[in-house]
């Protein structure tokens, strides 16, 4: 596995609030949340850079709304 | 990327020969698989049809290319922070067998709640390593799918989800997940895209498999 390079983050108390409760909510440290969250956000921006969009769908209200990622 | 020195053995003699496990290979090595792997597979099925083998005792994933899968991730490429990965064991030269999986897309179905984990999404030995006995085809190496099947729970315990690994499996490969790897087998998916069989590991599960308990 790569080798891995240390760093201090600062982030606002509501940003770490949400950062420790995803942490908890998903039994993940929030190193690994963090760290997945990079790999989502790659795997997202791969795909809009082919021309596929992202959308949320609900399929009991029929609804499919377009998620535009800047 | 990483290699780790093992070993494998041969099914005939039971000789050790060494090994190599590679945990993060490029795209091209898909293409480098299935340039020897599909001639190995048109003469496994000239036995077959020699031996007047049935259709549906044929191995399932006969029909797989490994090159069609590589042009099937986005992007085509494969990297650090890629959500899929791929896994491969070398032998003798040639890669013996490898093992695709991804972070990002798929949850635990297992209690008590959905998690992350890693999706094993395709998974084969080479053809040369295939047991159908009835048309003359002894494996030459056995015990890669367990070595595989290692490395993606490794990823998942690198990537903090605890060893956590789930797959839909093809009906002859069953009883591997089921007894050999000794996953939670979860009956058959209606969701998935073909009714297939679906198995997780559990973090305990993992932990087991990968002799830390």
């Amino acid at each position: 596995m790569n080798d891995k390079r240390t760093m201090t983050l600062n982030l606002t108390a509501p940003e770490m609030d949400a950062l420790e409760q995803l942490a908890q909510k998903k039994d993940l440290s929030k190193t690994a949340i963090i760290r997945q969250a990079l790999r989502f956000f790659q795997a997202v921006d791969v795909r809009l850079a082919q021309g596929e969009k992202l959308f949320f769908e609900d399929e009991l209200q029929k609804k499919k709304s377009e998620l535009l990622v800047l | 990327m990483a290699v780790h020195a093992t070993q494998l053995k041969l099914k005939a003699t039971g000789v050790l020969v060494d090994a190599e496990l590679h945990d993060d290979l490029p795209l091209d090595c898909l293409f480098e698989a299935e340039e020897i792997w599909a001639p190995e597979r048109v003469r496994f099925l000239r036995d077959c049809v020699h031996a007047s083998v049935k259709r549906n005792e044929l191995p399932q994933s006969v029909h797989w290319s490994w090159s069609l899968k590589a042009v099937s991730i986005p992007g085509f490429q494969l990297g650090p922070l890629s959500e899929y990965r791929l896994f491969g064991m070398k032998a003798e030269g040639a890669w013996q067998g490898l093992l695709i999986a991804k972070c990002i897309g798929h949850m635990s179905k297992l209690p008590p709640k959905p998690l992350e984990l890693v999706y094993v999404d395709f998974i084969e030995s080479a053809p040369w390593n295939w047991d159908l006995a009835k048309a003359g085809r002894v494996p030459r190496f056995r015990g890669t799918g367990l070595h595989l099947m290692d490395l993606a729970l490794r990823w998942s315990v690198d990537l903090g989800f605890q060893g956590r690994t789930g797959l839909h499996s093809l009906p002859q490969a069953e009883p591997f997940y089921r007894d050999r790897c000794k996953m939670t087998d979860l009956g058959i998916d209606l969701t998935y895209k073909q009714p297939l069989r679906y198995f997780e590991f559990s973090k305990e599960q993992a932990k087991v498999f990968l002799g830390e308990v």
